[in-house]
C-alpha cells in the first residue's frame, strides 16, 4: 500500500513574520537572520509581539533596511537628512538627520503607550530630544551627555527637567493610565514615575533622532540607536521582558 | 559641526529628494536663519553644487521649554 505524506507546514520552521522580514530586507547573513528569528519567537512567547506596534530591529546596514519593521515589512520609518547606517545601527548627526517613525499617537492611545529604545552612544556635551511634542504635551526622551549619560528631560504626557545618570542601553518610556507613566533604564529598575499623566493626547508620528514639534523637527541628537519598540503601555514585567530581548538580540549582533 | 550653508533655492530644490536609497535630503535654518545641509548629504551633491557652498559651524536653533 502506497502512504501519502501530507504537508502543512514549513520546512524551514521559521517564524512567518520573521521570515517575512528577511526577505523584505534581503538580510543574508545567518547571524543576523538566525537573532531576527529569536528576537521575533521571544516577543511572541509572551505579550510583547501584539503590544508592539512598529519594532525596529535596525539590523541589515543600510538606509532601506533600517526602515524595516518586523511587525510589518512595509511600513517602518522614513530617513530624513544625514545619517549613518552601518552595523551597529543608526547614527544621527545632530543636524539634520531624523526619521519618521510609523506609530501614530492620537487620543485613542494617549493613555496606553510605549516605546523603547537602545542607545550605545552620544557625544560629549550633544543633548537632544526624541518623540513628540506638541507644544504642551510630550511623550519621549531627552539624553545628554555631561558628566557621564543622563536623561535630562523627560515626557510621559508631561514635562519634566531632570537629572537621572543612567548606563547606555535601553531606555523603555510607557503609560499605562491617567496615574502610570514610567521609565525604565537598562537594568530594569524604574527609574521615573509620573502619576498624574493627564488625558491631554498629542497626535502624529513619533520622530527618533529628533523631537517631532506638531510634525516638524526640532532638538536634533547624535544618539547611535540599535534597537527601537513602539506600542501599548508595558508593565513594569514586560518592559524587563523587552529590555532583555533587545540586549540578547544586540549581543548577538556583537554590538 | 562643520555644516554647508546652502541657499534658500538649492534648499527648495532638495528638499525631500533621495540621495541614497530610501534617505531623503533635510535642509534645516540655523539659529542664524542660514540654510544648511550636513556634509554627509553634501557628498551625494553634485561637483558643480558642493562649489557653490559655504561650509560653517553649525548654530542649531534652541528651544528652551524645560
Amino acid at each position: 500500500m502506497s502512504r501519502k505524506f501530507i504537508f502543512g507546514g514549513s520546512f524551514s520552521g521559521t517564524d512567518p513574520d520573521a521570515a517575512a522580514f528577511i526577505s523584505a530586507y534581503s538580510i543574508t547573513d545567518p547571524t543576523q537572520q538566525s537573532a531576527i528569528r529569536t528576537a521575533v519567537t521571544s516577543l511572541k512567547a509572551g505579550t510583547l509581539w501584539s503590544k508592539g506596534d512598529v519594532i525596529l530591529p535596525y539590523v541589515g546596514g543600510n538606509a532601506t533596511a533600517h526602515r524595516g519593521n518586523l511587525k510589518n515589512a512595509t511600513n517602518g520609518v522614513t530617513w530624513f537628512g544625514g545619517i549613518t547606517h552601518n552595523s551597529s545601527g543608526i547614527i544621527f548627526n545632530g543636524s539634520t538627520g531624523y526619521g519618521d517613525v510609523a506609530f501614530a499617537l492620537s487620543a485613542g492611545n494617549a493613555l496606553n503607550r510605549s516605546f523603547a529604545h537602545s542607545v550605545k552612544n552620544n557625544p560629549a556635551a550633544q543633548a537632544g530630544w526624541s518623540g513628540n511634542f506638541n507644544g504642551s504635551v510630550v511623550f519621549g526622551v531627552q539624553l545628554n551627555e555631561s558628566g557621564g549619560f543622563l536623561i535630562q528631560g523627560v515626557g510621559v504626557n508631561s514635562l519634566v527637567g531632570t537629572t537621572i545618570y543612567i548606563p547606555y542601553g535601553v531606555v523603555v518610556n510607557s503609560i499605562t493610565s491617567n496615574t502610570s507613566g514610567k521609565i525604565y533604564k537598562n537594568d530594569g529598575t524604574l527609574i521615573y514615575t509620573n502619576a498624574s499623566v493627564g488625558s491631554t493626547p498629542n497626535s502624529g508620528n513619533i520622530f527618533t533622532g529628533a523631537l517631532s514639534n506638531s510634525g516638524s523637527p526640532i532638538l536634533y541628537n547624535a544618539r547611535t540607536v540599535d534597537f527601537e519598540y513602539y506600542g501599548s503601555g508595558l508593565t513594569a514585567l514586560e518592559a524587563n521582558e523587552l529590555i532583555g530581548i533587545i540586549n540578547t538580540f544586540n549581543t548577538t549582533l556583537g554590538r | 559641526m562643520i555644516v554647508a550653508k546652502i541657499t534658500p533655492d538649492q534648499a527648495e530644490e532638495l528638499k525631500g529628494v533621495q540621495f541614497v536609497p530610501d534617505n531623503l535630503f533635510n535642509p534645516v535654518q540655523d539659529i542664524e536663519g542660514n540654510w544648511i545641509i550636513s556634509l554627509q548629504e553634501l557628498i551625494y551633491c553634485s561637483v558643480d553644487f558642493a562649489n557653490t557652498v559655504d561650509l560653517i559651524e553649525y548654530k542649531p536653533i534652541t528651544v528652551d521649554f524645560l
